[in-house]
């Protein structure tokens, strides 16, 4: 699922999706086309972060199956 | 036949009356309510847990814990028109990347309000027919036939006479009767309930929005071709 946040120079909504973001794609912003990527080191805390998220997500899928 | 004698259709109010309406529409529901209600608790305790870092002081009834947003870096790449010789004026310009990093609350870039029940659709039909037919048919035909005849003779000395004769009948009758009833009736109760997620609550909204806004890129300094 994407994510967006405000462009840090012109403030047009930029989409990211944040498991390719953590792979090291880059993001271009729409009107000024500013490109906004991961730093290097902020990956690995992203990453983990992203993996706890994805075992809440699964615990949602299993509730919703028994919903 | 008449109209009496015959069995009455089923009372289609009658058949709707014992439905346990309520528990059919609730328990879905309810059931679907407290699963949010769950993912919820969990929603948050992963925010502040992964997403907070948790700062204690005091102890006991003191103890207060302050949580502060874990920040990661983000980095935005752009071109830049730079002379190639700063120090001289209408010296030609040339295109150089330049690369600038921002702190990003972490919280911004997880897909937060994923993780709810996202859709609940209870759908309930119930289909009531009853209908009543007779069909009755009678056929009477009747027939008579009668033949008769008969011959005499008669004769003296050489006169002699002979008679004949003959009578028949043929009489025939027919009656038909054909009667068709049929009477029907039906009712369809259908029940439909929606529920969707809604948006994060505004709080949420307004923090990560917050943070959004407050994004900060380092600036360039003036007249020097360096990335930063």
């Amino acid at each position: 699922m994407n994510v967006q946040i405000a462009c840090p120079d012109c403030t047009t909504t930029i989409e990211l999706n944040p498991t390719k973001l953590i792979q090291g794609n880059r993001f271009t912003c729409s009107n000024c086309k500013l490109v906004v990527s991961l730093a290097e080191e902020s990956r690995s805390v992203v990453e983990e972060t992203l993996t706890e998220f994805q075992k809440i997500q699964t615990q949602k899928a299993r509730q919703n199956a028994l919903t | 036949m008449a109209a009496t004698d015959q069995p009455d259709l089923v009372s289609m109010a009658e058949q709707f009356t014992g439905l346990p309406m309520d528990d059919l529409i609730s328990s879905p529901l309810m059931a679907a309510a407290k699963a949010n209600s769950m993912m919820a608790t969990t929603q948050t305790r992963f925010m502040l847990d992964t997403c907070f870092e948790a700062d204690e002081t005091g102890e006991g009834e003191n103890k207060k814990i302050t949580y502060k947003p874990i920040m990661i870096k983000m980095e935005l790449t752009r071109g830049v028109l730079i002379p190639k010789d700063p120090t001289k004026e209408d010296e030609k310009f040339e295109i150089q990347e330049t690369k600038t990093k921002f702190d990003l609350p972490i919280l911004t870039i997880i897909p937060l309000n994923s993780l709810a029940v996202d859709e609940v659709k209870i759908t309930f039909d119930m289909e009531v027919k009853s209908s009543y037919g007779e069909s009755t048919s009678k056929k009477r035909e009747e027939a008579l036939a009668g033949q008769a005849s008969w011959e005499a003779k008669v004769g003296y000395g050489p006169f002699s006479a002979s008679v004949k004769g003959s009578v028949s009948y043929d009489s025939k009758s027919m009656e038909s009767r054909d009667t068709h009833y049929e009477k029907s009736n039906s009712a369809q109760y259908s029940v439909l309930v929606h529920a969707s997620q809604i948006q994060l609550p505004k709080g949420v909204t307004t923090i990560i929005d917050a943070f959004a806004k407050a994004i900060d890129p380092i600036t360039m300094p003036v007249n020097t071709g360096t990335p930063s």
